[in-house]
């Protein structure tokens, strides 16, 4: 329509609507005089404007003017505020807005620290910060920043100081853990920032991870000295904590509570001694990584720093560790009075385990020392249920206990989940129209989803439904779903779903984000085609923290809907099975899994511990024993343990999983090691293996060990095969891609074995397994020195397992140094006189040098003890040089092997 | 006009945030209130080519209606999953979903109008966006405010058919 034209229909309607409505149409009929156009334009308009536009009656306006508040930051880019000009915005918190600017007379850059409004109303408060900030930046010490301004324009409070390029020490833990090394000199310039301040008189009260800087060149600076007393109460009648109060503010709050001490939390006066503790809680999350104190609300983690004591570190060497303990339970003591009373003392200290850590790791590279297990090898009880007894009082790995005991709380919350006033809800707008025409979805991969409340705290909640759902849908056939364990490597990743699922060569990829009001809490989900890089499906799904269950219910079952294949009724249901009522002893079987993966002694450990803790909680939690079983297997595989112990304890709980739930894929999948393994029943672990698969098609821990006995019976083409689905279900697994390299260099194709093993390498370089492997595939090239290279590092890596030591033996025979094999088969010996040792390693050694009687009599040792690499005997390539004598083949006809 | 729309912008942010940290929680701000003393804060400043009053409220008006759209059109693209742009749960709830794409839809409407009827735009934008009143309307247009009641009537029938053959039903 053209504006003229517009105009004569405008009129016209405006003149009509002015008339009686009786009176319109003749009006019409004559003003219009047979333009059919004009006349149905007017009518719609009429009958549009009898319609209303109820939108803009009420108007906008005043939402938009609340939307102006959170609209950005305060200052923009180029703005200026005295005689700086704003650059941008560096970061923002409770205390303020951080922006680089640029000081337009020193021409310099410096950082802007925009003070909040409600904390400069106070002008005492105000005048007792700047005295302090100003007196601790006159220090001009090098680890405390260096303040240039404190000032106001038009009211604006702000703050200059030097400019840091560089981390905070919270995005540094968040970004990963941090070497001992590097912990304890970031400690000790901490420490000696506080030392000056607290010597002039300056208490930081504030000593945070928020708070301290990280410049990549080492130096460490104190932020935020004084700033404190801008939120403090009253000097005098101050009273402790309002918890309601800080319940509703911001998590930054909450931040500081957890660095409080307890007499600041009590809201006693505070001196010196209160930096000393809150720097000890810091320390402490540097070293575990996880703060010694926690609590599900303010009040509980008040009542933890009151009451509760942090768990001792136990992951370090004897002398450093011990040392560490030492100090951090004497800046923790809850009374002032018994901790440090001066920071000189406990940076004195620090500078002794620096020192000790030096010369320790020194000694760690030159010398190698076994772990030893003591007691239980040589005289732990036959019986399985006493050997798991000594494991449980032996292996009490306290660790990390405590660090979950907030979760704990939250979890058990969530577990109670009443069905009372159940209010979950469905919304959004669901597939598009034309759903019925597509294909069904065949593979699919789910990001960790995001955890959008800004709490890093209730990650548990965006992990826990990610697990589940991923957990739901690895049951359904037909279906591929990548493995939790490489899905989480891509946590907090910004990754595009599309490349996510390029890499991972899936159809679709399922994104979601968790947000949480209150008790409410509301998941986004997003489905999207990894060809085209459409949307294909998204809905949002909310309900009551307390109805997780329920919510996860749904969401797992609106996300398979979504993916239009059809599954019959049994196939639902048993997506529909539930591993725990328990969350929290599901949380600590995911940890269980977790140190398992690991594939070390200390790991496998740890693992042991974690599923006997989550079996302490739920003694009905199948999969936990069939965790426990797997750690037994590899313990026993490793030959840590007498075949004998670690079977029969691996058998028991394996056995004990299945009586609890025959439909449990992985209990099959323990079994069916066992069996293969120990028992030699390859026929049996085939039917457990098979069984497992049809239950989980989407496990990935099975294929990797059905691989493993194909490989076993020389059907090399079939293990690759297997191996690949494996991979392909858990492409990030180190030990199923170390297994590739493995079946590689079974089927004697060195060079991808080799490929794959520096894959492997590629995602962990500290892998023990991935060096072993890649070891061998030298050693079978001829590379002797590579290989003992590589060797040697899984040794460093892992000094617990003898295998390594072995298969350094075994290259110096096969390189020809005789000499140094017989010394490692001396070395290995006077191992075995404190832990289990196969003989299965010595047979390799001699086999090696060529000295068959004496490998002969090893693998016969080997057969009585049924030793575990014995299942391994006819593919094993160490074993080639034997083929021909008649005493293998009959070995391999004792075993059960083809030959 | 438009080197003054990013001048406009800052200052009622800052005043806006500066209300909030002066206010009770829970105080909504009054967009006409802002706009006032914006103006009046903004005429001080010699070296700003206002024309008049009403030439700062044509800007100011603009300015919400960028505002406003720019939410309601990321609160929309969260929605559809896009999930760029985070958008917090508060202002999730001041813009519901259905409101959100009902300003979208507007938003669009109101750009025909103004190449078929800019003087129908332009009261919308004052009146709608802007805050302003049917007498404030008429001086900021130089109009009687009859002829703002009568062009606001013709232009909302005529939004309202643009905006039903939009989204293909009658809303």
């Amino acid at each position: 329509m053209t504006p003229d034209r517009w105009q004569q229909v405008d009129e016209l309607f405006q003149a009509a609507i002015e008339l009686n409505p009786a009176k319109r149409a003749a009006f019409l009929d004559t003003s219009c005089a047979g333009d059919e156009e004009l006349r149905r334009e007017v009518d719609s308009l009429i009958t549009f404007d009898e319609q209303g536009l109820s939108l803009i009656d009420a108007p906008a306006f005043e939402a938009a003017a609340g939307l102006l508040v959170n609209d950005g930051p305060e200052l923009q880019e180029g703005e200026r505020i005295g005689h700086y000009q704003i650059i941008n915005l560096l970061g923002a918190g409770g205390m303020g807005e951080v922006y680089l600017a640029q000081d337009t007379e020193l021409r310099r850059k410096i950082a802007i620290k925009l003070l909040p409004a409600e904390f400069t109303k106070d002008k005492e408060r105000l005048r007792r910060f700047q005295q302090e900030a100003r007196s601790a930046s006159a220090l001009n010490h090098p680890n405390i920043i260096t303040i240039h301004q404190i000032s106001q324009v038009e009211g604006r409070h702000f703050m200059a100081t030097e400019f840091i390029d560089g981390e905070t020490l919270r995005q540094r833990l968040r970004r990963s853990g941090l070497e001992l090394g590097e912990t304890v000199d970031i400690a000790i310039q901490v420490a000696s920032a506080l030392s000056a301040a607290h010597q002039a008189g300056i208490v930081h009260r504030d000593i945070k991870p928020e708070n301290i800087m990280l410049r990549p060149d080492g130096y460490v600076k104190v932020l935020d000295f004084g700033l404190a007393k801008l939120t403090e109460q009253e000097e005098q009648g101050r009273t402790p904590i309002d918890t309601d109060k800080i319940g509703t503010s911001s998590g930054l709050v909450m931040g500081t509570v957890k660095y409080m001490s307890p007499e600041q939390a009590r809201g006693l006066d505070v001196d010196a001694r209160s930096d000393i503790f809150s720097f000890g809680v810091v320390l402490y999350e540097m070293v575990v990584g996880l703060a010694p104190f926690e609590g599900e609300t303010t009040g509980d983690l008040i009542a933890s720093i009151l009451k509760e004591e942090p768990v001792p570190l136990t992951q370090y060497a004897p002398t450093v560790r011990d040392e560490l303990q030492r100090i951090l339970s004497r800046t923790l003591r809850k009374e002032k009075k018994e901790r440090y009373q001066s920071i000189q003392d406990l940076l004195k200290d620090l500078k002794d385990v620096k020192e000790d850590f030096e010369l320790e790791s020194k000694q760690r590279h030159s010398a190698q020392h076994g772990v030893s297990l003591g007691a239980v090898s040589t005289s732990a009880a036959r019986s399985a249920v006493q050997t798991l007894e000594a494991f449980s009082s032996m292996w009490r790995f306290s660790i990390g206990v405590s660090a979950w005991a907030w979760r704990r709380k939250v979890l058990l919350m969530m577990s109670m989940a009443s069905l009372v006033g159940f209010t979950m809800f469905l919304t959004g707008a669901s597939s598009d129209s034309s759903t019925k025409s597509k294909p069904p979805i065949e593979s699919i991969a789910l990001v960790p989803f995001e955890n959008a409340t800004g709490d890093s705290e209730v990650d548990y909640l965006s992990d826990g439904l990610t697990e589940e759902v991923i957990a739901r849908l690895s049951k359904l056939p037909g279906l591929r779903v990548i493995a939790r364990n490489t899905m989480f490597k891509f946590k907090g990743k910004q990754n595009h779903p599309e490349t996510i699922g390029h890499e991972l060569g899936v159809a679709a990829v399922l994104t979601g984000r968790v947000q949480r009001q209150g008790d409410l809490i509301e998941i986004q989900v997003d489905l999207f085609d990894v060809q085209t890089g459409k949307h294909l499906w998204g809905e949002e799904i909310s309900g009551k923290t307390s109805e997780l269950t329920q919510i996860q219910a749904s969401l797992a079952a609106r996300v398979i809907e979504s993916l239009r294949v059809k599954f019959n009724s049994n196939e639902i249901k048993r997506q529909e099975k539930d591993y725990s009522k328990n969350p929290e002893a599901y949380q600590l079987y995911l940890r269980g899994r977790y140190f398992w993966n690991k594939r070390t002694v200390e790991g496998t450990k740890k693992g042991i511990d974690s599923f006997q803790q989550a079996l302490k909680i739920d003694p009905n939690f199948a999969p936990a024993y069939s965790g426990l079983a797997d750690c037994y297997e590899i313990l026993g595989g490793y030959s840590v343990l007498s075949p004998d112990e670690a079977f029969t304890a691996a058998r028991l709980a394996a056995t004990k999983a299945i009586e609890i739930d025959e439909s449990l894929a992985e209990a099959h999948s323990s079994l069916g090691d066992i069996k293969q393994t120990y028992e030699w029943d390859f026929a049996g672990a085939e039917l457990e293996y098979k069984r497992a698969i049809e239950l989980n098609p989407n496990y990935a821990n099975v294929y990797h060990k059905y691989s493993g006995l194909l490989r076993a019976s020389g059907k090399h083409a079939d293990a690759i095969a297997v191996k690949k689905k494996a991979l392909e279900l858990d492409p990030l697994s180190l030990i199923i891609n170390a297994g590739m390299a493995n079946v590689y260099l079974f089927a004697g194709l060195n060079d991808q074995a080799i490929d794959q093993a520096r894959k492997t390498l590629e995602l962990e370089p500290n892998f023990p397994k991935a060096h072993e492997v890649l070891g061998s595939a030298f050693m079978e090239k001829g590379m002797y020195r590579e290989a003992i290279t590589e060797y040697q590092k899984a040794r460093d890596l892992d000094p617990g397992i003898p295998d390594y030591l072995a298969d350094i033996g075994c290259a110096y025979a096969r390189s020809g140094r005789r000499h140094e094999a017989e010394k490692v088969l001396d070395e290995l010996k006077e191992i075995s006189k404190r832990q289990h040792v196969s003989p299965y390693v010595f047979a390799l050694i001699y086999t090696a040098l060529a000295d068959k009687d004496q490998a002969f009599a090893w693998l016969e040792r080997g057969y009585q003890e049924r030793a575990p690499g014995m299942s391994d005997l006819k593919s094993n390539p160490g074993m080639n040089s034997l083929h021909s004598d008649q005493r293998y083949v009959d070995l391999l006809r004792r075993i059960g092997l083809p030959p | 006009m438009d080197q003054l729309i990013p001048l406009v912008h800052a200052e009622l942010h800052r005043m806006a945030r500066h209300y909030m940290a002066r206010e009770n929680p829970g105080h909504t701000l009054q967009t006409s209130a802002l706009i006032n003393e914006a103006y009046i804060r903004l005429v001080d400043q010699q070296n700003i080519p206002w024309q008049n009053r009403n030439h700062f409220y044509a800007v100011a008006a603009q300015v919400m209606r960028h505002i406003l759209i720019d939410h309601a059109r990321s609160h929309c693209y969260a929605k559809r999953g896009g999930g760029a742009r985070k958008v917090p749960l508060d202002e999730a709830a001041a813009l519901n979903d259905q409101r959100a794409e009902e300003l979208v839809a507007l938003d669009d409407a109101l750009k025909d109008l103004a190449a078929l009827d800019p003087r129908k735009s332009q009261i919308i934008e004052l009146r709608f966006f802007g805050g302003l009143s049917i007498e404030e309307t008429a001086e900021a247009m130089k109009v009687s405010p009859i002829t703002v009641t009568r062009e606001w009537r013709s232009a909302k029938a005529w939004l309202r058919r643009e905006m039903s053959r939009e989204s293909g039903e009658i809303l």
